[in-house]
């Protein structure tokens, strides 16, 4: 693929992800932790890792955070998120790369997801100052493990496509 | 889904549960009450009430001598030498806020802490 191509391809998920942040904030977690989401961003954010690799991947995450701190203007969830996105985008880069064989898109799905809350809860307690916020974790990772075999399981299907995608480019 | 990923999905499920009960049971030691002994408004001591606790407490000084009990998580004047005998008869507390006040002794035993009752907050 062209360089161009990568970066036409590279922004469009970029937006597709905000998208799909903006959608996620509107939904009503039916959950009773606050501040849990669906992680719907995180599904792009994966499956650049797997296409793309692990820069383009990182790019992705800090801008998808960076635009929707301009889209929301929340600055406290920007925190949160953009913690967030780095440790998981690290920590799935570093799964799918040393145990990409052992575990398939929906198990570094759920690690991704589990990194994602640490870093926001390490973010929230340092803000806070109060270490006990820690005490959320194991509620989070609970969540996290739904979260992460359905954000794992969209990431296979959209690998899937596009990759079919990359496949009819290469040709034409 | 492989192998190692149903391995993974269930070692989570295991940690997080564990987790949270371990959370639980340490949360409860934040809810902690304690018996406040003062003796002319200086705290003489204090006691963390709970955990099986049974100590008797003799406070003998210039105003004169008190033998106080502290019974797990409840806390009574077991004797005391004043004229009135006012504090004998105010029986045991337990919930943060009561009180044991012996005038003549200058001493009051009060209970703190965060343990709050339900009826306090809904009535």
């Amino acid at each position: 693929m062209t360089r161009n191509r990568t970066l036409i391809f590279l922004a469009l998920l970029t937006s597709g992800a905000l998208v799909l942040s903006l959608i996620e904030s509107m939904i009503p977690f039916p959950f009773i932790v606050p501040g849990a989401k669906l992680g719907l961003p995180n599904m792009i954010t994966l499956s650049v890792i797997v296409i793309f690799g692990f820069k383009s991947g990182m790019t992705v995450a800090i801008l998808r955070t960076i635009l929707f701190l301009l889209v929301a203007g929340n600055v406290a969830a920007f925190l949160y998120a953009f913690s967030g996105a780095l440790l998981s985008t690290v920590v799935m880069y570093g799964v799918y790369r040393f145990f990409g064989k052992q575990f398939s898109l929906i198990g570094i799905s759920v690690f991704g997801a589990m990194a994602h809350n640490t870093g926001q809860v390490i973010t929230a307690a340092l803000v806070m100052e109060n270490i006990r916020i820690m005490s959320y974790l194991p509620l989070m990772y609970l969540v996290s493990l739904f979260t992460g075999c359905f954000v794992g399981y969209a990431a296979i299907l959209i690998v899937k496509n596009l990759n079919k995608q990359f496949e009819v480019l290469r040709w034409s | 889904m492989t192998k190692y990923d149903k391995i993974l999905i269930i070692c989570v499920l295991i940690i997080s549960i564990s987790g949270m009960v371990a959370v639980n049971n340490y949360a409860l030691n934040f809810n902690n009450a304690y018996a406040e002994i003062s003796v002319n408004n200086d705290l003489h001591k204090k006691y963390t009430l709970g955990y099986g606790l049974d100590e008797t407490v003799v406070i003998d000084n210039e105003f004169g001598k008190n033998t106080i009990k502290i019974e797990n998580d409840v806390v009574y004047m077991l004797e005391s030498d004043c004229q009135d005998q006012i504090c004998v008869h105010m029986g045991r507390i337990s919930s943060p806020g009561e009180l044991i006040v012996c005038l003549p002794h200058r001493l009051i035993i009060m209970v703190t802490g965060e343990r709050q009752n339900v009826d306090t907050i809904s009535h």
